[in-house]
């Protein structure tokens, strides 16, 4: 059920300060489904913007060495050193948290796996 | 801008978006596809967009004099023009300093000291496959398979689609322009598809494909000589299966893309490496290829009427020569076509007598043994398919020598270093066989396996789509190397 106080001039103001209530029945109604039996293509586009959303998401807190790199690779000019020093920040906020640790632990017993011999 | 990058999943978000905003403006999505395929091929070269362009214009100019002639003598030279022009540049391109480098041998072997005029040619990306798609459309309007367009944007997307622009699926116009003139659809078996088929082929390029070539393939092809007979037998069966995971990886990446796009694409591969013959390979290898060279080259050496006996072989081995040399301008492409095209005639004589012998009736005439109407023969037991897979996959494998190697010189002392049976393996782990043994087994699971787990999972909520997604992604990039090498075919 989508919340029509959403629409009101006064719950817009709080938009970005109340998650809970405002950005969930956003998404909600974002990814709503289309009628049964009826293939409704607008909808499934957003469903699967919203899917790639949630999947950039994912990278996002577990790659954050990745997206560091990837940053570094960009030619450089004051947009560009800007994504770098965010993306800096934002990986030693998920070594913090834990999140960005997950790789190195998994790349190696990946590597692991990989040297082992007869 | 390779698939499996940052790069190309901003892109593609960015595109997937806008196709879908566009969805009931036909035109103007047309013209955005239309942008955004120069930009995807401008983004290795943007000098290369004039040729692309190019070969566009020749094509529908082709296409719109042959919608306004009606007498066939005309017509049929106004095909020939056309695909001369596609052919020569692609030649040039692609064979120049081929040619040259043979004259020069040969003028040397007669005694001639010549200077011939060498030039530093850079090979296009994607030359062939936009070539390809030129021809079959000019071929398609004379031979009446499909309508020439009027609109110069529906011909221009068909050659230059992002998705199948650059190695393939050769896709034909009867099959995508009638596409163009329907508003697009995007059913949630589709989405669910398009993930998986994105998943695979990055499981397929990232992982398999990468660790086989870097463990196995490339140091043992670099020099055989230093290389143990069971890694050499090893790397043999590794570059077949690398090469397979490379260049399907592609396909399914193209026909996900594409599908999340709202255009369908034909399948390209369906586990070639279980296939009981020769014939049946070439049915279930790079399919949209493989019947490119039986429509439009077999076909125009056979002409119209069907044939048996040597003009029938003789069609089928010349069609896996010239396919062999389309890969390369090397004379190891045109040893595994010449390999192929033997296997190919040896398997229909052989099958023809068998079949007459215990049916007292001959088969009828190939339409098309290269990737054609090859009916398998009833009654066949498991040991004979046994049989049948086990010659099949090792010709297949074997020849894989010659393509992979980048002188005949390298694969005869391939050769020879394999069948002198010394020395252990030292090159093939665990990990290695897992993944050839892994990559080969599959083959022999049912053909729409991930078409039945799309139709299964449509109604998954978009979250758990997006962290199938999402974490099978991330797995793979955690695992796999840093940086993706380009895939194989876009050297051709």
């Amino acid at each position: 059920m989508v919340d029509q106080s959403l629409d009101t001039p006064r719950s817009r103001k709080y938009f970005w300060f109340r998650p809970s209530r405002s950005l969930l029945p956003a998404l909600r109604r974002f990814t709503r489904r289309s009628e049964f039996g009826k293939p409704d293509s607008a909808a499934n586009a957003r469903n699967a913007a919203a899917a790639m959303l949630i999947a950039f998401a994912v990278f996002l807190l577990f790659e954050s060495e990745g997206i560091r790199h990837f940053t570094r690779d960009l030619p450089g000019n004051a947009v560009t050193d800007i994504m770098v020093q965010s993306a800096d920040r934002w990986h030693k906020l998920m070594q913090r948290l834990g999140p960005a640790q997950v790789q190195p632990a998994i790349r190696e017993v990946f590597e692991r796996i990989r040297a082992t011999r007869w | 801008m390779l698939f499996p990058t940052p790069e190309f999943a901003i892109f593609f978000f960015v595109v997937f978006i806008a196709a879908w905003l566009m969805r009931t403006q036909a035109e103007p999505r047309k013209a955005m596809l239309l942008a955004v395929s120069y930009f995807f091929y401008g983004y290795w070269d943007w000098h290369l967009l004039g040729l692309l362009a190019g070969s566009s214009t020749l094509n529908y100019t082709a296409g719109v004099a042959l919608a306004n002639t009606k007498g066939q003598k005309v017509r049929r030279r106004i095909v020939a023009v056309a695909v001369a022009l596609d052919l020569g540049v692609l030649g040039i391109f692609k064979y120049y300093n081929f040619f040259i480098d043979s004259l020069t041998d040969l003028t040397l072997a007669l005694g001639i000291h010549r200077d011939m005029p060498f030039l530093e040619i850079v090979l296009p990306i994607g030359i062939s496959f936009f070539t390809f798609h030129g021809i079959s459309y000019i071929v398609d309007i004379y031979r009446g398979h499909t309508q020439p367009v009027r609109s110069p944007l529906d011909l221009f997307l068909y050659i230059s689609f992002f998705p199948q622009l650059v190695a393939g699926p050769i896709v034909r116009a009867s099959h995508f322009l009638p596409q163009l003139k329907k508003t697009p659809v995007l059913n949630r078996a589709a989405v669910v598809f398009g993930f998986l088929l994105i998943l695979n082929g990055m499981l397929k390029k990232v992982v398999v494909a990468h660790y086989i070539a870097v463990d196995l393939v490339d140091p043992v092809f670099a020099d055989p000589t230093q290389a143990s007979s069971l890694d050499l037998l090893a790397a043999h069966y590794a570059y077949a299966v690398q090469v397979y995971c490379d260049f399907s990886a592609y396909s399914d990446f193209a026909i996900g893309t594409a599908a999340l796009l709202g255009f369908r694409f034909r399948k390209n591969f369906d586990r070639p490496l279980a296939a009981t013959s020769l014939a049946q390979l070439w049915q279930r290898w790079h399919i949209s290829l493989s019947t490119w060279l039986r429509d439009y080259l077999y076909r125009a050496l056979r002409g119209e009427k069907h044939e048996t006996g040597f003009r029938m072989y003789r069609n089928i081995f010349l069609t896996m020569l010239l396919g062999g040399l389309w890969h390369g301008a090397n004379w190891t492409f045109v040893i595994w076509g010449a390999i192929h095209g033997v296997g190919l005639c040896a398997e229909r004589i052989i099958k023809t007598s068998w079949h007459a012998f215990r049916t007292g009736r001959r088969l009828a005439p190939a339409g098309a043994a290269v990737a054609g109407d090859y009916p398998e023969q009833p009654g066949t037991n498991r040991f004979a398919t046994f049989i049948g897979w086990l010659i099949t996959f090792h010709l297949f494998t074997l020849a894989a020598i010659f393509f992979r190697s980048p002188h005949l010189d390298v694969a005869l002392r391939f050769f020879a270093a394999m069948f002198s049976f010394q020395g252990g393996s030292h090159l093939l782990t665990p990990f290695l066989l897992v993944l050839i043994a892994g990559a080969v087994a599959v083959q022999f699971l049912p053909g729409n396996k991930i078409e039945r787990f799309a139709e299964r999972a449509q109604d998954w909520p978009p979250a758990i789509l997006g962290l199938m997604l999402g974490m099978g992604l991330l797995l793979i990039e955690m695992i796999g190397p840093d940086g993706v090498a380009p895939f194989i075919y876009f050297q051709f």
